[in-house]
């Protein structure tokens, strides 16, 4: 049996629900509300706490924000290679951007790039779609750190 | 509580304006006034317009990074300013033109200077106190030689400046 990629590309798409799709608003408003907040308990955060930010508060938001994100991942790519999936964008992109802000779209389109290679290469191999994806972010991963 | 985390992903200027952080521009980004205000800081602390306000914090030596959070500090407009050995990895042109500017700090805000080093008792101070378990403090610019012997149970006899200012009287 054979079915044709954009079908693949369809039906990966139908899994999509209005949860993620509310999920991944609460992220995005919640990030652009409060990003230097974020930015500076992350970096630092015995210093945020002098100027009376509810440092605990931003705090929890952040592990929330990152728990909602695994919630989404888990059911692309499973438990395991959730923590690939979340790390590996991120830590491609630190290589070649300075800046969190735009680090955070340049993750973001990794991600997207990933996803789109990883449809195509699982479609083509016939491999299981959750691991491919993981190897390929690696290997893109490993390739960055060794060239730059 | 954690110390910075010196491999993240925040330039110079990022890290400056985390002092203007508060309650009142929560959710609101960065005003002008707070852009000016950092930059004036770093300025105040020699890493000026053609200084490394775009580069990551990481990258910067010991030195310069002290600088960086000094400037963090000041851009807090605070009233009252604690330094405890805040020069000690900055070269001395530096150390001097800091002196400088926390002379010109000081109508706006108390600040308090606390050194090892002798020499860094500089001509700007309004009062001097010599701490050794007690407080040995006179309401002068001056330390008495009774003070000091008291307080570190040794001689001192000169201490130079740019300008000749004696901080230890005659004896």
């Amino acid at each position: 049996m054979s079915i044709s990629l954009p079908t693949v590309c369809l039906i990966e798409l139908s899994k999509t629900t209005d949860c993620d799709v509310t999920l991944d608003l609460i992220l995005v408003l919640t990030v652009g509300f409060l990003f230097k907040e974020l930015l500076a308990i992350s970096f630092d955060r015995e210093f945020a706490q002098t100027p009376k930010l509810p440092v605990n508060l931003i705090y929890y938001i952040l592990l929330t924000l990152v728990a909602f994100t695994i919630v989404m991942l888990i059911r692309v790519v499973g438990v395991i290679l959730v923590m690939a999936l979340l790390t590996i964008p991120a830590a491609v992109s630190v290589i070649f951007i300075k800046r969190l802000l735009h680090m955070m779209f340049g993750a973001a389109a990794l991600s997207l790039l990933f996803m789109l290679l990883w449809l195509w290469l699982s479609y083509v191999t016939n491999l299981p779609s959750g691991a491919t994806i993981v190897i390929l972010a690696a290997a893109v991963f490993f390739v960055t750190h060794a060239l730059w | 509580m954690n110390r910075p985390d010196l491999n993240f992903p925040a330039t110079v200027l990022d890290v400056v304006l985390i002092g203007r952080l508060n309650r009142s521009n929560l959710t609101k980004p960065y005003s002008e006034a707070d852009k000016k205000a950092a930059l004036e800081a770093l300025k105040a602390m020699g890493l000026g317009l053609e200084g490394p306000k775009d580069e990551l914090i990481g990258k910067l030596s010991g030195g310069e990074r002290q600088r960086v959070f000094i400037a963090r500090a000041l851009a807090t407009e605070p009233k009252l300013l604690l330094l405890d050995e805040a020069t000690l990895s900055v070269d001395r042109r530096l150390d001097t033109r800091f002196r400088e500017f926390l002379n010109e700090l000081k109508n706006k805000m108390t600040i308090i200077v606390v050194t090892h080093d002798i020499s860094a008792l500089f001509k700007y101070v309004d009062k001097i106190a010599c701490l050794n378990r007690r407080l040995y403090y006179k309401e002068s610019k001056q330390i008495t030689q009774e003070m000091w012997m008291e307080a570190y149970q040794c001689h001192v006899d000169i201490i130079a400046h740019g300008l000749p200012h004696r901080v230890i009287e005659d004896y």
